[in-house]
């Protein structure tokens, strides 16, 4: 019996390895974990956050991910490559419509380069970003008000992919649901093992990790979660959306308002990610059924039915960054885009 | 005691049947997963065509302007002339319009990529020595969009490696290279790396 129940356990696991991504050409891939990664810290902290909002809103509009990276210096000094490889391992942009834009700029090697998904290349040709960039960073760059040059080129590439949007030469997020409604049957199989298993597994623990909480708005609780223990200092915690849900480090949650959010865990010597599924409502009659599969199976299944595809990959929230930029969506370049240097 | 055999033709039958399933299991799957991969090579090797074609496109607007204004006895000239004329898998219509063959062959585009490379540093050459071919905004609008065809070429070429590398590393795998032997899989040659490739530096683990 005991074999058995091993056997099962490993079958996800084993599912789970499929997606993991190999690590190639560390070098070259930069660290995204918002829309605007000020690693070179030239930018001030209110404009970051002005433009992080910015970033996110845009995103949830249009599906588009217009990603900012600043560093101090490139390890890898061939700009075009370490855009398209950070592009690509992140895979911004939705899956779909391949709208992602990632700009690179290296303070010390005065270096950049913006990298245009292949969706978006109609409306940000190479020489729209090319002159995008001449016209609102260079002259601040050269003045080294990196400030006001990230700020302006933010703002003017998603005036520039809304204007695309607006004259129907780009699909956006809604016109695009229709054709999102056809299910990969295949995909489908696994995770109906998984969520059989889970459910199965859910009655043997208490809290497992892709499992699901319900919190009412104002409810404070101590996490638990199997394989972590919240008092070694290894851990990072963060939550996906922290207007409805924050996150300490010490494993203390708190609910805020209602809807529904991930919270995420990250053991700091692993790659490994798991994550916790919190629903907050109003008037619950009891926060107890917290592991009941029945309800979590409903809840997969409409996130199943109601979301895109979301991929982790490695866009985990790191200090600063709560509640903002949560991996790529999917998308694709094909190395278009342009760069200089200033 | 009455002998009942189970009959021949059952145990026929169950021979027949095991041997569907293994020939299910061992070949269909790996034939087919073969195919898809062929499949991508192409898939790639078209995407490196339409980028060429693109540097080609790029070429084609700029040399009725390159040729009107250019010293005809320029050895720019006479190279630039010279590579059009002899590029492998390119036709040339009247108006002097380049285009790639469809069926160009992988080594063919090989060709055409180092030649057309050539004849637009060329063309470079000669659009900065010539100062009445552009104006200053228009040469560095000229420079981004053949950057923006270089990049893209360079990452089609590296995705077409890639999947022929994938390719072959999976017809060469057992059970899959007995398939491949009889199914005709024949390796595929990587496309040839350029010369800034080449330049690429080398890492050393000492």
């Amino acid at each position: 019996m005991m074999k058995i129940q091993n056997i099962l356990l490993s079958i996800p696991l084993f599912l789970f390895s499929w997606s993991t991504v190999t690590i190639q050409a560390q070098e070259s891939i930069l660290s995204i974990d918002n829309y605007i990664n000020d690693h070179a810290d030239v930018i001030d902290d209110d404009v970051e956050q002005e433009l992080n909002e910015m970033g996110a809103r845009f995103e949830k509009e249009t599906g588009s991910q217009v990603i900012f990276n600043i560093e101090t210096r490139l390890d890898n000094p061939d700009i075009r490559k370490v855009a398209y490889e950070t592009f690509k391992h992140y895979e911004l942009g939705d899956e779909d419509l391949d709208n992602g834009v990632l700009f690179v700029a290296s303070i010390e090697d005065r270096l950049r380069y913006m990298e245009v998904g292949r969706g978006l290349e109609g409306v940000l040709t190479d020489i729209t970003s090319q002159h995008l960039q001449t016209d609102y960073l260079v002259p601040s760059f050269q003045e080294e008000n990196y400030t006001e040059g990230i700020r302006s080129l933010y703002i003017h590439t998603i005036k520039t992919i809304e204007s695309g949007i607006e004259e129907g030469s780009l699909k956006t997020s809604e016109n695009q649901n229709a054709s999102e409604t056809a299910i990969d049957w295949t995909i489908l199989i696994p995770i109906g093992l998984i969520l059989v298993l889970m459910a199965f597994v859910a009655y043997q623990r208490r809290i497992q990790p892709s499992s699901t909480i319900i919190l009412q708005p104002g409810e404070t609780r101590e996490l638990r979660v199997a394989g972590y223990d919240f008092s070694e200092e290894n851990i990072l915690i963060s939550s996906q959306d922290s207007r409805i849900v924050s996150v300490e480090p010490s494993g203390k949650i708190q609910a805020h308002k209602v809807g529904r959010t991930k919270i995420f865990l990250q053991r700091l010597e692993s790659s490994h990610k798991d994550y916790i599924n919190v629903v907050v409502r109003k008037n619950h009659a009891s926060s107890s059924q917290e592991d009941d599969p029945v309800l979590e199976a409903l809840l997969w299944g409409s996130l199943l039915s109601s979301g895109r595809k979301r991929r982790f990959m490695g866009g985990f929230p790191h200090s600063g960054g709560w509640g903002g930029f949560h991996g790529g969506g999917g998308g694709s370049s094909r190395g278009g885009g342009a760069g200089g240097s200033w | 005691m009455q002998n009942k055999k189970f009959p021949k033709w059952g145990i026929a039958l169950i021979i027949v049947a095991v041997v569907a399933v293994l020939i299910g299991g061992l070949f269909v799957a790996p034939y087919n997963n073969m195919v898809s991969l062929e499949e991508n090579v192409s898939t790639k090797e078209a995407n490196i065509q339409s980028s060429l074609q693109s540097r080609l496109d790029k070429i084609n607007e700029l040399m009725p302007s390159v040729q009107g204004s250019m010293d005809h006895e320029s050895e720019v000239y006479k190279e630039i002339t010279a590579l059009r004329s002899g590029m492998e898998g390119v036709s040339i219509d009247e108006d002097g319009n380049m285009t790639i063959d469809s069926n160009a062959s992988a080594s063919e585009l090989e060709q055409a990529d180092q030649a057309s490379s050539q004849l637009l540093d060329d063309i470079r050459i000669a659009i900065e020595a010539y100062p009445e071919l552009g104006s200053t905004q228009l040469m560095s609008d000229f420079m981004t969009s053949v950057e923006g065809i270089e990049n893209r070429l360079s990452v089609a070429r590296e995705e077409y490696n890639e999947a022929v590398q994938e390719y072959n590393t999976t017809i060469r795998k057992f059970p899959n290279n007995l398939i491949a032997g009889m199914m005709g899989f024949a390796s595929i040659d990587p496309y040839e790396a350029t010369e800034e490739a080449q330049d690429a530096p080398q890492v050393h683990f000492d």
